[in-house]
């Protein structure tokens, strides 16, 4: 698989401690509001074992949900992010159910679909980002450098995992790693 | 290099777009795209969107007439290609014009089937599979709608004419609407929904008649006459098999290719909606006419046109069901379908049912190989999914999700969130506290 | 309306019914936030003499107008009552203001279901549960939650609910068997602990609450607020005392106390441990403890620990926390080396739900007691705790939270403890009956003050004067001079770094620390931030431009400071209307009488005198009279006349008091002159 050129946001999930401030930031970004349902950043929550997953839209090259959409309302901008064309979207959440990190979310005011728009070209960078400065649970770094540095490259691993598999690739089952 | 593509579809615009991106030479590569219709490319799931007045009619296309020429793509409209001769190289129109290949794309889709039900020719029959009979739909002015067939395009439809104002009434042959994608009981369920929105919903009846002198009067079937003046039919597609028999392609159900979309003619590639592939699960030959299996066909057409070794991965089968507020998704296998090919004791089921929503798991030998969710476990249907291209086995999984997410791995956090959604609850096994205290 | 949300809820647990209060804009400014609403209605819906365990006591969750947005460290939550646990010295019987605050995400969830404050009052007649769907309120059947830890209570009703996001509010088996100093915990292990809101909790029968919210918190001017928002999350993110406080959490003030000595070890008679680098160290204990961190809402910080013991006895333990109060009340102050089992006692008394810090000081009594043969095996029923026995320290913890055995007399209190058994008055270190935290009162004289002060008891979070401490007035020199005015400022550096020990500047530091406490806890934000770190600079440039951003209202800092000082007025009003004054201003006479044990501050005692001008000086500050009571004037000038009457009455009780010859509960310094 080959990476876009673009940058993009790496999560890495050992790191989240599950503030929520990415959050806010996206919210305040998007909606000068504040409420994690405004936000195109979701932390899955797992805080009875105090894990944390930061779920964003991680604009697969290969996007499953621009395939799915039957309004062709996903679009890729320049910057490399995959959002919806609210204007397109009849809020079906095809891409949604497609997504194998479910990162589309629902806009809580018209029900239409909403994903991370990198902050288009804020001159902060992603707010998300910024908001985990110290925590560095949120990285926006190259994509070939994301590729590059394995074993943090969470999103192309779990894309590959999440991925029909290649029918000649027969080792691909998945083991459970710890017991 | 000359590509010829016959239809202006998902598929073949498709080939024709990745064709001029990604070719190495691009503009060596000569792209001719042969349409029947008079439109340049637009999206069929998008017309019932069209119809019922949510979108306007420019949102339907995909590209428009400046997309071709800005791309050098020879668009020829309204000539339908009739013939093909292999040993030439050569595709025949039905006016008469002949286009040599070097690679030929057979992307022409299906047809709709028309069931042989008297009336059918009556003033006020539609179908909504093609933009031309959308317009017509869109322009029609009635009052009660009868919808025959009751598959994704059906279903859509009859919410489109419910938005536009029209009374509704779905007439299904089988015993559930949506028969192939749902099973039984999630289908009961939407059905219930449909009701609850003011749309009739009839199962197991059939369509004896459509009456009426010129125009539509009233649809008549085995168990009662529904007066309407309007009538949509969405009893399916056909694959087009008969372009690909002139020049003796093997065809089954659609045409035969294998995993590199070549059919078994040489130079002749074939995808999207005509074509019969595998199912990337099970590797059994499969016809799931879908717009996102059409897409990944069609690069991997292209991809084998322009000399690389692209393998396609096998069809699946995604959909979704979106009327109104209800919200459904289902993938892969059906009871029905699994049964037909496993014994009993192979498949098994994981059901979960609360107020807001509904979750059907179904397992062959333990693993899943479909599912349908309704409500707030379709959000999640994604992780099933993933689920079922890892062949992640259930029972493993039963007794270990829990421990999966613990202490010192963050992956995968989908198994730990999996057993969040099916209700599986984290204190089964004693947990630290216990430890100390015991 | 924005930043707030304008109403707030009010249960009653008898009638299972709730009631929908809309508030207005002038309640807003006259009470800003959380704690302000919280104590308005406990002094109001309470009367003098009110037990209160009574059905009707209100015990109130209240948010501040930044809880839940966008502004860094503002995830608090204050939770306010009539305490059990606090009681005069006069009578244990006498009971005044009670509040604690604490972390999680509970606040902002309740802000985002639509309520700044929730107010529960009445007394379900079973185990009930409360959940709060938006606008929706459901009571719920606890009887399968009864008697379960926190932990699993939490999961049992997310799983319930199917929804992991759901914010609980909850009580632990402590709380449940009405121990007086049980806490309540959100989020699993964010704990409000202190003066025993769980305990009331307990008492209405309700087990949970819990929240889940839909609603966006809306920002007046949302560009102007991003951008303030933005430039106080860097100042976090860049101050170095912030990035030592996410590596090494709250346990970085361990070795900053042990090194001055004021570590509450051994029952607090000392404050210095030795040897404690490959124990207690905080980079070390992060290393051997520390499975990941965790965050209260909206904090970039992330001091919360998630504990994971990974070998010896106890591999495999893990839980929420510690945090360095709780180490060194269960660890310190009892005397124990053994750090794994200090984990261990920690992650008990959180899901059991009780403070921890009283839960250490009831252990360490109890090991004092023991030595000092005031207590035997008779008087416990066999059970014998010698210092930094963890084993049967495990054992009594679980015993005081199910009240069994010697248990149920433990989880009284250490002050009701040495009345029943008639025996170690002089060793229970408290204030208004609450056992003090891990500062030494002899040493630290800001906070001793702050101790004797506080409505809380003994607790540093009210008056959080920590600009006394020399690291931390060398790198805030700006609020020294802020705090002191340029003579004073000259006069405290000349001292300094003995200043520490002085309690000349005291009582202005103390004043002006409590407003600033206050503001932080009306806004709702992390007290740390202005605080023991300071990272975020004192709460005028740090907060109050927030609030103004996101309220839309204007309030000058005048203002917003006059509704703190109404608050501190209010809650002391509260203690003053049962008779608690200027008598329980003040320590035990152990700590002017016995020096300090060990450290750099060997034999250290508070002066008598000094405290007696020190108390004086701390009223005058404040315009209250030389009983410590609400002045006529300062009661209009802070718009609360409704309190003079009770004032009067309040003082007939210090007055007859005073006057007769009935002993204190324990014997306290009282300045000469008051008693006969």
């Amino acid at each position: 698989m080959t990476l876009r050129q673009e940058k993009v946001i790496v999560i890495d999930p050992s790191k989240c401690v599950g503030c929520h401030s990415c959050e806010m930031a996206c919210a305040m970004k998007h909606f000068g509001v504040c409420h994690p349902h405004y936000s195109r950043i979701r932390i899955q929550e797992f805080r009875e074992v105090n894990t944390f997953v930061p779920v964003t839209c991680q604009a697969c090259e290969d996007a499953a949900c621009i395939k799915v959409c039957p309004m062709n309302a996903r679009i890729r901008l320049e910057s490399g992010a995959v959002v919806t064309d609210e204007e397109k979207c009849i809020g079906c959440r095809a891409c949604v159910y497609a997504c194998p990190f479910g990162a589309p979310v629902i806009h809580p005011e018209n029900g239409k679909t909403m994903s991370c728009d990198l902050c288009m070209d804020d001159e902060l960078g992603p707010w998300c980002v910024k908001a985990c400065t110290m925590q560095q649970a949120l990285k926006f770094v190259d994509a070939r450098d994301a590729a590059r540095a394995k074993g943090r490259d969470f999103a192309a691993m779990l894309k590959e995992q999440n991925e029909p598999p290649h029918q000649d690739d027969a080792d691909f089952s998945f083991s459970f790693s710890v017991e | 290099m000359k590509v010829v593509i016959v239809g202006n579809g998902i598929a073949g615009n498709e080939v024709a777009s990745y064709l001029r991106e990604h070719g190495p030479q691009a503009d060596d590569v000569d792209i001719t795209i042969l349409s029947a219709e008079r439109f340049p490319e637009y999206d069929p799931c998008s017309l019932p969107y069209f119809v019922g007045g949510e979108v306007d009619r420019d949102a339907v296309f995909r590209k428009d007439q400046d997309y071709y020429r800005n791309s050098r793509i020879n668009l020829v409209l309204d000539n339908k290609a009739v013939s093909i001769d292999p040993e030439a190289r050569e595709v025949r129109t039905e006016k008469g014009d002949v286009f040599g290949y070097d690679s030929l794309v057979l992307a022409h889709g299906g047809s709709l089937f028309i069931p042989p039900i008297p009336g059918i020719d009556l003033d006020g029959v539609f179908s909504c599979k093609v933009l031309a009979e959308a317009d017509r739909l869109a322009g029609h002015q009635g009052t009660r709608a009868v919808v025959i067939g009751s598959g994704a395009i059906g279903i859509e439809a009859a919410e489109a004419l419910k938005l536009k104002g029209y009374q509704v009434a779905i007439i299904e042959l089988l015993d559930w609407i949506m028969p192939t994608l749902f099973c039984e009981g999630a289908s009961r369920f939407l059905a219930d929904e449909m009701r609850g929105y003011g749309i009739e919903v009839y199962t197991s009846e059939k369509v004896l008649e459509i009456q009426g002198r010129g125009s539509v009067e009233s649809v008549k079937t085995d168990r009662r006459e529904i007066p309407c003046d309007t009538v949509v039919v969405a009893t399916g597609v056909v694959p087009g098999r008969p372009l690909a028999e002139t020049a003796g392609i093997a065809c089954e159900r659609g045409i035969l290719v294998n995993d590199r979309m070549l059919t078994s003619a040489a130079d002749i590639y074939a995808c999207g909606d005509c074509v019969q592939t595998f199912d990337a699960v099970s590797g059994e030959g499969c016809m799931y006419q879908l717009k996102h299996n059409a897409i990944e066909q069609a690069r991997v057409a292209a991809r084998n046109i322009l000399g690389e070794e692209a393998r396609y991965r096998g069809a699946y089968p995604f959909a979704r069901a979106h009327y109104f507020d209800t919200h459904a998704v289902t993938f892969g296998k059906t009871l029905k379908g699994l049964e037909r090919t496993c014994r009993p004791d192979q498949v098994g089921v994981i059901e979960r049912d609360t107020d807001d929503g509904y979750l059907r798991l179904l397992l062959e030998d333990g693993k899943i190989v479909g599912g349908q969710a309704i409500g707030r476990f379709a959000d999640h249907a994604g992780l099933f999914m993933g689920f079922m291209w890892r062949g992640v086995d259930m029972d493993d999984f039963k007794k270990n999700w829990r421990k999966i997410a613990e202490l010192e791995s963050v992956f995968p956090w989908q198994y730990r969130k999996a057993g969040q959604v099916l209700g599986l609850s984290a204190l089964d096994a004693p947990d630290g506290m216990e430890m100390a205290r015991t | 309306m924005h930043g707030w949300k304008g109403r707030r809820l009010r249960l009653d647990l008898t009638n299972r019914t709730y009631e929908i209060e809309p508030l207005s804009v002038d309640y807003y400014k006259k009470w800003i936030g959380g704690r302000g609403f919280n104590s308005d209605v406990v002094y109001h819906e309470t009367y003098q003499g009110m037990d209160p365990l009574d059905p009707e006591s209100p015990l109130c969750f209240g948010s501040g107008p930044l809880a839940g947005t966008f502004a860094p460290l503002s995830g608090r939550t204050t939770v306010s009552c009539r305490s059990p646990m606090t009681c005069s010295n006069m009578d244990t019987g006498i009971h005044g203001h009670g509040d604690t605050n604490m972390g999680g995400a509970f606040g902002p969830f309740m802000k985002y279901a639509g309520f700044d404050q929730i107010i529960v009052k009445g007394k379900a007649d079973k185990p009930v549960w409360v959940f709060i769907d938006d606008d929706k309120v459901s009571f719920r059947d606890a009887s399968h939650l009864w008697g379960v830890g926190a932990k699993k209570a939490t999961i049992k009703i997310q799983e319930e609910l199917g929804d992991p996001d759901v914010k609980v509010s909850l009580i632990g088996p402590a709380g449940e068997n009405l121990v007086r100093y049980a806490c309540i915990l959100n989020n699993f292990s964010s704990s409000g602990g202190r003066t025993g809101m769980g305990c009331v909790m307990g008492s209405k029968n309700l087990k949970a609450i819990a929240v889940r919210g839909t609603k966006p918190i809306t920002i007046a001017r949302p560009d102007e607020f991003a951008k303030l928002a933005w430039a106080l999350r860097d100042k976090v993110h860049n101050s170095p005392s912030a990035i030592r406080r996410k590596a090494e959490g709250s346990m970085d003030l361990f070795d900053v106390g042990n090194a001055i000595g004021i570590n509450a070890h051994r029952n607090a008679s000392t404050g210095f441990m030795p040897g404690i680098e490959e124990t207690y160290g905080g980079l070390q204990w992060a290393e051997q403890f520390l499975f990941r961190r965790k965050a209260c809402w909206s904090c970039p910080v992330a001091c919360g620990r998630y504990t994971l013991i990974k070998e010896g006895k106890y591999a495999g333990f893990s839980c929420g926390g510690p945090e360095m109060e709780s180490v060194c009340n269960l660890g310190c102050r009892i005397d124990t080396y053994d750090v794994a089992a200090v984990n261990v006692l920690c992650g008990m008394v959180n899901d059991l739900g009780m403070d921890s810090v009283s839960a250490g000081a009831a252990l360490s009594w109890t090991m004092e007691a023991f030595e000092k043969g005031y207590i035997t095996e008779q008087d416990t029923g066999g059970i014998r705790l010698e210092w930094g026995d963890t084993e049967t320290s495990m054992k009594v913890i679980e015993m005081i939270a199910r009240r069994e055995g010697f248990g149920d007399l433990l989880a009284e209190g250490n002050i009701r403890v040495a009345e029943k058994l008639g025996v170690g008055q002089d060793i229970v270190p408290h204030c208004r009956g609450l056992e003090h935290i891990s500062v030494d009162p002899r040493i630290t004289m800001g906070f001793s003050l702050g101790y004797a002060m506080s409505t809380r008891g003994s607790d540093h979070l009210k008056n959080y004067s920590c600009v006394e401490f020399p690291g931390c007035a060398k790198s805030r020199s700006y609020q020294v001079e802020e705090i002191f005015g340029p003579e004073g400022a000259k006069k405290f550096w000349e001292d300094f770094p003995k200043e520490l020990n002085e309690l000349d500047t005291k009582p202005v530091l103390c004043t002006w620390s409590e407003k600033n406490k206050c503001v932080a806890d009306l806004v709702s934000c992390c007290c740390q931030a202005i605080g023991s770190w300071g990272g975020a600079g004192t709460w005028q440039e740090a907060y109050y431009p927030l609030l103004a951003a996101a309220t839309g209202i204007d309030l000058t800092p005048e203002e917003v400071f006059q509704s703190a000082e109404r608050v501190i007025n209010i809650e002391r009003a509260h203690w003053l209307r049962d008779g608690s004054g200027i008598q329980d201003d003040t320590h035990i006479d152990r700590y002017f009488d016995e020096g300090v044990h060990d450290g750099p501050f060997k034999g250290m005692v508070i002066d008598r005198e000094k405290w007696a001008w020190a108390q004086q000086e701390y009223y005058k500050t404040h315009g209250w009279d030389e009983l410590g009571f609400i002045t006529e004037d300062k009661a209009r000038e802070l718009k609360i006349e409704d309190i003079l009457p009770d004032m009067e009455s309040g003082k007939k009780i210090i007055r007859q008091w005073l006057d007769s010859d009935k002993k204190a509960v324990t014997p306290m310094f009282v300045p000469t002159g008051l008693r006969k």
